[in-house]
């Protein structure tokens, strides 16, 4: 059963759309990754669903009841959604327990319920401190279990980890998941990072210019990505041109590779090939097809690109090695299977 | 969640704080009709008179004066503090701005005291100025400070010479803000009533109070009065033209390098010192010796302490009324123009902020006639008053109210309403809340400023009710000086409280600025 479900849903301010007919469904106790680059009308959507904007068309149902449609939507503090701002968002005049019991001041069991998320977020020992005592990530704990507190069907998470350092945000995606899982709590998050929502979520959605373009696993919409744009949106690729040759597979410069897309595929078709970085494996002792032309070291990895003799250039990722030096010769080949695109 | 403004506003918020709004502005709307109610051909009279134009003149000259003299005496000073390690330089800081804590009907009282026979434009043009001047002073100190000294050390590099270089580059930059300056010193004497009139200086204030009290006509008081508003609207306009001009030249405060202050050789030390003592004699030395002159004498006669005591008391809880009125009007204009910017609520804002343009003997005026011709119940009553003392400083509540209510993130509302508070309590709860220590002070301020106040007192106040103000008009104008004095000293601790709470956030400011450097 879904928990939310949204159809059609397009909203924006002042009767101008800025997310259109958007719809899908998300699971109980599912995280889902909202990507997509800024003013792509990531917060449109979350504000529509935690119910501060009116759609203009479509709806939202919230554990079957609909909560959001053109006309009498449930206003947000009748919708049982909770909410975890970018930062800062801790109430600054009150301790860390005011801020988990503010939503709960009327339930008689509070102090138990507080008591019980300081342990869930493992900060019991923080229970009357200030938030400006606080360091970014318990400050974006606290708001997590202030917004669990009332055990809402839906947690929204408006990119909680854009102000804490680098160090700090795998950390704390590990946290947050955890502290999900431990809650059973459905939650959609929205993120610009596309490292952190294929690290952190169950399903993923894609927003480019307000519309839905890919939703889907993290694995899926990675290693068979529907569209260029969707699959550029999660790490770099490759496109190179291809022509389909049997049901199962299509012929490229690089010879006859796998699709994972082979049940769409009919033979004799042009188009192209979209291949991952990690698709490819360099061996600089085979008879020579290209010439390396740049290195970029990343530390665990490096980011070669190549020019094919054929003019192509290629980009793939693989283990640092010393001897990849511009202007060495060398042979590239494809070890994994492709998406095939029809033009 | 950053297009807080785009949003939709709630109706209830808006007609709020329009009808708070509308209420501000009834002093303003009652005068305009008023005026409109004596017709063409009385205004066309009235403005065909050589002493109304007389009038406009003095007034005119006066401000004039007024700013010449300010500026020549805040540009070397400012220079003085930002530019050389002279003498005692932290001192000097905290006094140039003690000056704004004196009513300038106090220090008009404490020169006539000292010096019975003294009277007429100059020596109003003397008071004003030396009352006025930190007006001009400290938003130029900020500006020198602030100032990009690279700009300065980029033109010595092509060649111009120190003095040049500075005229090329920081004083160019400081123009804005000493205008800005300029334009609040002439509202402020343009405003002033209380040391044109104990000075005899036929100023637009003193011919509206002096042609309202003798009341064959008040058509051309209503007339002048009009003017005035009219001289004090552009005068705010041009002031906020000029301040937004300064906010644009200011400088990027992680790239600008601070002019660091000069020693200062042992004759510009002296020099520097001199004209900083003969600042503050003039400005607080002699008024305050005076005060103390008259209160030695005074206490040779027995004080009327139960009188001083009602004087007060009366005071206190006038001002304090005043500014509970003004909080609770300026609340729903603040909660909306800090939350929503659309053209209804910047109308909103804009109209209450009509106290601004309305020196305190128009707001009398315009009140007296309402409440005769309207509401004769309320003439000459406490509530009445009150009210006058919330429209003129609604725009010091306001203010404080609005950056205190925007210092507090919008999520924090959203976060509550998630939480299941609807949008009245989310708002109670957390911006309300939060911002409570801002909207107590903006307030306080009020009460403060509301205390001094002259000559709507004047002419609103219940027969038979005095306060500080009004005590120490009668006994001047009866030149019982001695006597006066008591009242005179209570309103200079009264007032001092403020300036004094601004001169140390001017210093905390100052402090960071130098560890930063």
């Amino acid at each position: 059963m879904s928990a939310i479900s949204i159809r059609g849903l397009s909203a924006g301010y002042g009767g101008e759309a800025v997310i259109s007919d958007i719809s899908f469904d998300l699971s109980q106790q599912q995280l889902l990754a909202v990507l997509g680059p800024s003013g792509s009308g990531k917060s449109t959507l979350l504000k529509t669903i935690a119910g501060f904007l009116t759609p203009i068309a479509g709806s939202i149902t919230l554990d079957r009841v609909m909560v959001s449609s053109t006309e009498s939507p449930v206003p947000p503090e009748r919708r049982n959604i909770g909410l975890v701002p970018q930062e800062g968002s801790l109430f600054p005049h009150l301790d860390v327990s005011a801020n988990i019991g503010f939503g709960i001041k009327r339930d008689p069991r509070r102090k138990q319920r507080v008591n019980e998320l300081l342990a869930i977020i493992d900060m019991a020992e923080y229970a009357h401190a200030r938030p400006q005592e606080l360091s970014g990530g318990q400050q974006q704990r606290v708001a997590l279990a202030r917004a669990l507190a009332p055990k809402p069907k839906l947690i929204l998470l408006d990119e909680p980890f854009t102000a804490l350092d680098t160090s700090l945000r795998a950390q704390m995606r590990e946290d947050i998941r955890s502290i999900l899982t431990l809650t059973s709590t459905t939650a959609i998050m929205v993120t610009h990072d596309q490292e952190e929502a294929l690290a952190t979520a169950d399903q993923l959605a894609i927003l480019q210019n307000g519309k839905l373009i890919a939703f889907g696993t993290p694995h899926s919409l990675y290693n068979t990505p529907k569209s260029k744009e969707a699959a550029q949106l999660l790490g770099e690729i490759n496109t190179i041109p291809a022509i389909s040759e049997t049901n199962q597979s299509v012929r490229t410069e690089f010879g006859v590779s796998a699709v994972t897309n082979s049940d769409q595929l009919t033979p004799r078709e042009l188009g192209t090939l979209i291949l991952r970085p990690e698709a490819f494996v360099i061996d600089i002792n085979s008879n020579p097809n290209s010439t390396l032309i740049d290195s970029l070291f990343h530390g665990h990895d490096s980011l070669i690109s190549v020019r094919m003799d054929s003019g192509l250039v290629i980009k793939l990722r693989e283990p640092t090695h010393t001897s990849r030096i511009p202007g060495t010769r060398c042979a590239i080949t494809v070890t994994r299977p492709g998406t095939f695109l029809r033009s | 969640m950053q297009t807080k403004r785009r949003t939709k506003t709630p109706s209830l918020l808006l007609w709020g704080a329009a009808f708070c709004a509308c209420i501000a502005a009834i002093p303003l709307v009652y005068l305009a009709i008023r005026i409109g109610g004596a017709g063409a051909s009385e205004i066309f009279a009235i403005l065909s008179r050589l002493r109304t134009w007389e009038t406009v003149a003095i007034s005119v000259g006066l401000a004039v004066v007024v700013v010449v003299a300010c500026l020549a005496i805040s540009y070397p000073t400012a220079l003085f503090l930002t530019r050389t390690k002279m003498p005692l330089r932290r001192f000097w800081f905290t006094t140039v701005a003690l000056p704004l804590a004196i009513p300038s009907y106090v220090a008009a009282y404490a020169w006539v005291a000292l010096i019975p026979g003294m009277n007429g434009f100059w020596a109003a043009a003397m008071v004003l100025t030396a009352v006025s001047f930190p007006y001009v002073l400290l938003p130029l100190l900020v500006s020198l400070r602030s100032a990009d000294v690279g700009l300065e050390q980029v033109a010595r590099s092509l060649g111009k010479k120190p003095t040049a270089a500075f005229f090329a580059t920081s004083f160019r930059q400081s123009v804005p803000a000493a205008a800005a300056g300029s334009l609040l010193v002439a509202l402020y004497v343009l405003s002033d009533f209380g040391a044109v009139a104990l000075l005899r200086v036929d100023a637009f204030t003193r011919v509206i109070y002096t042609s309202y009290r003798a009341s064959f006509d008040r058509s051309n008081a209503a007339i002048l009065a009009g003017m005035l508003v009219i001289l004090a609207v552009i005068l705010i306009l041009l002031e906020r033209r000029a301040r937004g001009r300064s906010l644009r030249f200011r400088a990027d405060k992680g790239v600008a390098s601070i002019a660091i202050a000069k020693t200062p050789t042992l004759a510009l030390s002296a020099l520097s010192s001199l004209w900083f003592i003969a600042i503050a004699v003039i400005s607080l030395g002699i008024p305050i010796v005076s005060l103390l002159i008259r209160l030695t004498e005074g206490a040779r006669r027995p004080l009327d302490w139960s009188e001083l005591t009602t004087a007060v008391v009366n005071t206190a809880w006038i001002s304090a009324t005043g500014a509970v009125i003004a909080v609770l009007l300026a609340l729903p204009i603040a909660a909306l123009a800090s939350k929503f910017r659309s053209k209804s609520a910047s109308a909103i804002e804009s109209l209450s902020y009509s106290g601004l343009a309305l020196p305190g003997v128009v707001i009398g005026l315009s009140l007296v006639f309402l409440s005769i011709n309207t509401v004769p119940f309320l003439y000459q009553s406490f509530a009445l008053l009150a009210f006058a003392y919330a429209v003129l400083f609604l725009p010091k509540s306001l203010g404080a109210s609005r950056s205190a209510l925007e210092a507090v993130p919008p999520a924090l509302g959203q976060v509550a309403q998630t939480l299941g508070y609807n949008p009245l309590r989310a708002w109670l709860y957390t911006s309300g809340r939060i911002s409570l220590p801002g909207i107590a002070a903006g307030g306080l301020l009020v009460m403060l400023t509301a205390m001094k106040e002259l000559p709507a007192t004047l002419m609103l106040r219940p027969t038979g009710f005095d306060t500080l103000a009004t005590e120490l008009w009668s006994r001047t104008e009866l030149a019982a000086f001695g006597a006066a004095a008591p009242y005179a000293m209570a309103l200079i601790l009264l007032a001092a409280v403020p300036s004094f709470a601004l001169s140390r956030g001017f210093l905390t400011s100052e402090k960071e600025t130098m560890v930063n450097a």
